[in-house]
């Protein structure tokens, strides 16, 4: 997408939108079982007769390109139809645990570059350190270990062993207090799935900005920076981090969709109230609306990411802007 | 005789290895006056790079001056503290390099670059620094400055990055400049547009240049004494014209003999090229560093080193043959 113009970039973010909802909606159909087969199963089975009415009532009898052309219909008027679990707007259903995902991920993005740029500066200027060894290992044990079991690691550790932490959920159901008293609450249910979710890509990041920063203080024009008469902490942090910055941003932007896959996992394990967990129910639930739903969401998220990063990148990066 | 803006005695650069040190740079002594353009020649190498990178406190980890001085109007610089060489480089010592596409900040303006240097050294506002940045930018006939100053390094050709070095190099009037191969990257024509401009400045704004080059021509045209090196060691030390009229060093000869002549205007005189190749330092024995490419060498050349010995007044050379 990088260097054609904005009108160009949502020309095409449309085509890729369309893309990804005829994908779904075709595989979606092409899973074995649907919603009309759970609904009965929960109120203990049912004939024929019964399974062809439920499936008539959702219009699950038409053909399969009628469906989807009904729901692109109603998809370009904003609808993202009815959860048939749920008996309810999709699009309710999605906003409710957007916030609590984005709330997770957002923090888990943050945590993980804001730290793993430290480190990774950190070792860069020392690279016989300490710093350097623990980035390392670091990387090694955070990018190989699946973020699942991290995550169990650290409800025993912090939830269970040294009770500091609550081990599920977003909020204490038995809290009564003011508004501060609740984002309190909040913060600290948020701790252990951020850290949990940051901890994958910490090691990243931290590796990333090692690698980059090294580069950086190794081209020529820090050379030229040292031999004006600049301070160490201009040399580094000004010359060599506006720099070393570059490709942080690139792979942040990518990396935004696997975060989101990613939650799903934290949430699972937190019992996190977000999208992630959502999503891994309506599949459990064959509920193709909201499963359609959530997918079109995360993939509009994704997109638009990809843009503002694009944005970014040119704001950050001269040699984009003029080319 | 006036005091030397800049006088090296007996530095020798060390390279730290696991296998022990190796030395980069030999006992090199030489001044430079106020106002005198110095060369130092060579081959790839030799060491004239390192030499600039000394004076200017640039050696890369690992390499550090093992003895010797570094005199700038008096003051050493081989034994100064990271303060210090930052409040004098830049400011009474700057330094141009070679390849301009690279040397340049990608993602800073050309003006804010140049008005860093003002900033620093010369405490400077913003808008007063960035005014002087278009002043020099002016001073180094730069074509539409004004918008120079707001463009991208990556907008500008090779010749116009190497004219903005300059000009951010000697935006605080230096005592000394350092121009290592500042026209090897660029084509002949923007090369002799380059020298030009620096001859122009050197005589405006009186500072003394150091000018390391391969390019024999260049040393006649712009340098008024030159310092031939070899494998580390300033092996001959003389008035450019009269080394180009009378090299005493096999290795001078060597070099001036690879100089086409063009003023005889014969185009089929032969080329003399030098034999073999530069020997690495790691492996020099006890005698001249030169002698396994010297037509003249013999046993006792192999075995011990020469002195550099005074052949004339102002002309040393270090050559048991010569």
């Amino acid at each position: 997408m990088r260097g054609g113009s904005v009108l160009g970039q949502l020309v095409s973010a449309c085509g890729l939108l369309f893309a990804v909802v005829l994908f779904n909606f075709v595989v979606l159909h092409l899973a074995p079982g649907d919603v009309a087969e759970t609904l009965t199963s929960a109120t203990g089975g049912a004939t024929k007769e019964i399974l062809d009415q439920v499936r008539h009532l959702y219009g699950l009898d038409q053909p399969l390109h009628v469906q989807f052309l009904a729901y692109l219909s109603r998809l370009l008027h904003g609808d993202l139809g009815t959860s048939a679990y749920f008996n309810a707007p999709v699009a309710g259903l999605i906003l409710d645990r957007l916030f609590p995902t984005a709330l997770l991920v957002g923090t888990a993005l943050v945590l993980a570059i804001v730290l793993g740029a430290m480190l990774g500066i950190v070792a860069a200027r020392r690279p016989g350190g300490i710093v350097n060894s623990l980035v390392s290992v670091l990387s090694l044990v955070g990018y190989s270990a699946p973020v699942f079991w991290t995550g169990i690691l650290v409800l025993l550790a912090f939830a269970s062993w040294l009770p500091l932490f609550p081990a599920q959920g977003m909020v204490d159901p038995r809290l009564s207090g003011g508004p501060i008293a609740r984002v309190i609450d909040v913060l600290h249910h948020l701790v252990l799935p951020a850290v949990t979710l940051a901890s994958v890509y910490l090691a990243q990041y931290s590796r990333l900005a090692r690698t980059s920063m090294l580069d950086a203080l190794g081209a020529d024009y820090i050379r030229t920076a040292r031999a004006k008469g600049l301070g160490e902490h201009t040399v580094v942090y000004k010359h060599a981090l506006r720099n070393a910055i570059l490709p942080i941003v690139t792979v942040a932007g990518v990396q935004v969709s696997h975060l989101l896959a990613g939650a799903v996992l934290v949430e699972t394990v937190f019992g996190w109230p977000g999208m992630g967990r959502l999503a891994y129910e309506s599949i459990l639930r064959r509920d193709a609306p909201l499963m359609l739903g959530i997918l079109f969401c995360t993939a509009l998220l994704v997109i638009v990411v990809n843009m503002a990063t694009d944005l970014l990148y040119r704001a950050i990066d001269p040699r984009i802007r003029t080319q | 005789m006036t005091a030397p803006v800049l006088a090296v005695e007996g530095v020798t650069v060390e390279r730290q290895a696991r296998s022990g040190s190796v030395r980069i740079l030999r006992d090199l002594a030489f001044t430079v006056q106020p106002g005198e353009t110095v060369a130092l020649v060579g081959e790839s190498g030799c060491g004239k790079s390192m030499t600039a990178l000394a004076i200017m406190g640039l050696l890369p980890p690992r390499i550090r001056v093992a003895a010797g001085s570094i005199r700038l109007d008096g003051e050493d610089l081989a034994r100064a503290d990271a303060r210090t060489l930052n409040r004098i480089r830049g400011d009474r010592i700057s330094m141009i390099f070679q390849d301009p596409m690279t040397a340049l900040n990608p993602v800073f303006t050309v003006g804010e670059q140049i008005a860093e240097v003002l900033r620093v050294h010369r405490g400077l506002s913003p808008a007063n620094a960035l005014a002087r940045a278009l002043d020099l930018l002016k001073a180094v006939d730069i074509s539409d400055p004004a918008h120079r100053l707001r463009q991208y390094p990556h907008e500008l050709s090779g010749g116009m990055r190497q004219r903005v070095m300059i000009a951010m190099a000697v935006a605080c009037e230096p005592r000394l400049l350092i121009a290592d191969e500042p026209t090897t990257a660029l084509d002949v024509t923007v090369q002799a547009q380059v020298f030009e401009l620096l001859r122009d400045l050197k005589r405006r704004l009186g500072m003394a240049l150091i000018l390391i080059t391969h390019d024999m021509g260049a040393v006649a045209e712009l340098a008024d004494r030159a310092v031939v090196m070899y494998a580390g060691r300033a092996v001959e030390y003389a008035p450019v014209e009269e080394l180009i009229r009378a090299p005493c060093h096999p290795y001078t000869q060597g070099l001036i003999g690879c100089i086409p002549d063009m003023e005889s205007g014969d185009a089929n005189a032969e080329l003399t090229e030098i034999p073999g190749m530069v020997p690495d330092l790691a492996a020099i024995g006890p005698g001249c560093a030169f002698a396994d490419r010297c037509g003249l060498a013999d046993a006792a050349c192999r075995a011990e080193l020469p002195p550099v010995m005074e052949r004339a007044p102002g002309h040393r050379v270090a050559c048991w043959k010569a």
